[in-house]
């Protein structure tokens, strides 16, 4: 459950606290945006579906009631609500090939942060191939960082499973990181 | 299932040297150590994962200019609710007054119902509501002419019919209604129907039955007295106190000197608890006098109320209204009668104000939940 500050805000975001609303964009934006960058694997994507998140978070926190899960597994509800409506209209795009990340690599530090990206964006990529529940697990345990107890709790799941998935998730995304680089080897 | 032994072994171990950090205090098996190392670049690789910062400013500005808009648009959509309700009421009314203006056979059962009439509590809510809304002094001027014509209209029919004694409630009824007739806005039309009215009244009086007219002596007086001239003198049987309830406050309506009241006489208990749940205030007097009192208990009873029956006719008509509810003359159960429902479903349907706010029942859904935006699922539940 999240600690009392944000318990705080969110109440004051279901009475339609826009100040209060406003903070939870600033503590959330992150993870929000990384949740849907490993699902678009496009960072011009993540970020207008990110802010599309947002708003319908807004139009829809007066419906928001707390069932003993961290305030931001909602957020997570709408973002995929937002990334299957987006797919739905069919407007994927390719990340490192469209221009969207496109860095200048002029400067050493443009270079790095390019070469960061690639590994991220890879791992994105790999991330993508795996089934919903998989994708689920390693983004909420390895990109947000939550225990196994939590994630079991948000997915509804018992911890053996979340176990048994997490292991699952990490080879398939090995495996899918073996074929990706046998594809560029090619 | 030896498969599934191995690979809860693995997932354990796996949990176990996530845990450790790869602190290397725990020997991993190769391929388990793989995964850890694996688990490690994916959370190094999410710090990196981050919206610019462009965006985020951006995106935030966008958010409070969406939220300030949205709060603005939500005070407008209340308020045109109520302005929608508002005009639905008025156009509600204007066609009851319609029907009731007109007064057609075409133009609704109700307009040509008389007292003791299952429709007649509807004709008489119509014309509250219709005198409530009246936009202007002039037209409830006009509204309460027509009313106080229509009164007569009913009472000679009635008088036609043999049934003195609701013909005497009616007439008084045509009492009440000149009484709201104060410093009229426009003299001149008033004078004029109110010497149509006196010739009526007279001419009524002529062929009435002896029960009939005391009542209708009283009405003329009140017309007299309103075209501002001296009145008769009350006929025996119809003293002073009842010529002054027709102009003036009366204590209760069940207690006055009407000649309904004798036939009242049986159901006042229930006219009474009528009037008690209508919030009959009765004829108390106010500070400022019998004719504030009159002019607040007229207010008072013309307001639509939720069930459609005036209060006062409620507890003055009880010989109309009462009769539904009154035992049958063969002892059957008066719930068991089949009219009885009949009364109350009109009332409701004629009830603007249940009409109205079922009318403004959607709004509970915001404009953005019927623009059809997605709703988030439960927490935890619908994920990929």
């Amino acid at each position: 459950m999240d600690d009392r500050h944000i318990i705080a805000l969110v109440g004051r975001a279901v009475a339609r606290d826009q100040a209060a609303f406003a903070e939870l964009y600033d503590v959330y934006l992150d993870r929000i945006f990384r949740y849907i960058y490993y699902r678009t694997v496009n960072r011009q994507d993540a970020e207008d579906l990110t802010e599309q998140v947002f708003l319908q978070a807004w139009a829809a926190i007066e419906r928001f009631r707390w069932q003993g899960k961290p305030f931001v597994a909602w957020l997570y509800a709408v973002a995929h609500n937002v990334v299957i409506d987006w797919r739905r209209r069919g407007v994927t795009s390719e990340s490192l090939n469209d221009g969207d990340n496109l860095i200048d690599v002029e400067s050493a530090s443009a270079a790095q942060a390019m070469s960061q990206w690639i590994d991220a964006d890879l791992l994105a990529k790999a991330i993508k191939q795996l089934t919903p529940e998989q994708q689920e697990v390693i983004i909420l345990k390895f990109l947000d960082g939550f225990d196994t107890a939590t994630i079991a709790h948000m997915m509804d799941k018992r911890e053996g499973t979340v176990r048994a998935l997490q292991l699952r998730a990490l080879q398939s995304l090995r495996r899918e990181l073996e074929r990706q680089g046998e594809g560029l080897a090619a | 299932m030896n498969r599934l032994h191995k690979e809860s072994g693995l997932a354990e171990a796996l949990e176990q040297g996530l845990a450790e950090g790869g602190s290397g205090s725990v020997v991993l098996d190769r391929d388990v150590a793989d995964l850890v190392r694996l688990a490690r670049m994916l959370e190094d690789t999410a710090t990196l994962v981050v919206p610019s910062d462009e965006f985020r400013a951006r995106s935030r500005q966008r958010l409070l200019m969406h939220m300030a808009r949205s709060g603005r648009q939500r005070h407008s959509l209340r308020t045109s609710i109520a302005e929608r309700a508002r005009g639905w009421v008025i156009r509600f009314s204007a066609a009851l007054a319609a029907l009731s203006i007109a007064g057609g056979a075409a133009a609704g059962a109700s307009a040509s119902a008389l007292p003791g009439d299952l429709l007649y509590p509807l004709k008489q809510v119509t014309e509250a509501t219709v005198l409530q809304l009246a936009p202007s002094d002039s037209a409830r001027q006009d509204l309460l002419l027509h009313q106080a014509d229509t009164r007569l209209d009913e009472t000679a029919r009635l008088l036609q019919q043999g049934r003195d004694t609701e013909a005497g409630v009616t007439v008084a009824r045509y009492d009440d209604t000149l009484a709201a007739l104060t410093a009229p806005a426009n003299p001149e039309p008033v004078q004029s129907q109110l010497g149509s009215n006196e010739a009526r009244l007279n001419e009524l009086q002529e062929s009435a039955p002896p029960p009939a007219r005391p009542g209708l002596e009283r009405a003329l007086a009140v017309t007299k007295r309103s075209l501002n001239r001296p009145g008769p003198t009350p006929p025996p049987g119809a003293d002073a106190v009842a010529v002054q309830t027709a102009v003036a406050p009366k204590p209760e309506p069940h207690q006055s000197q009407r000649p309904s009241d004798v036939a009242d006489a049986q159901p006042a208990a229930v006219g009474a608890s009528v009037a008690a749940k209508f919030g009959e205030r009765g004829g108390a007097a106010t500070p400022e006098g019998p004719a504030a009192s009159h002019r607040e208990d007229l207010q008072h009873r013309l307001q639509p109320t939720p069930v459609g029956i005036e209060p006062d006719t409620a507890a003055a008509e009880g010989s109309s209204i009462e009769s539904d509810a009154s035992p049958a003359p063969d002892g059957s159960d008066p719930a068991a009668r089949a009219d009885a429902p009949v009364v109350r479903a009109t009332e409701s349907a004629a009830n603007p104000r249940a009409n109205a706010h079922a009318d403004t029942a959607q709004p509970g859904r915001t404009a953005t939940e019927r623009s059809g935006a997605p709703r988030p699922a439960p927490a935890g539940r619908g994920r990929p």
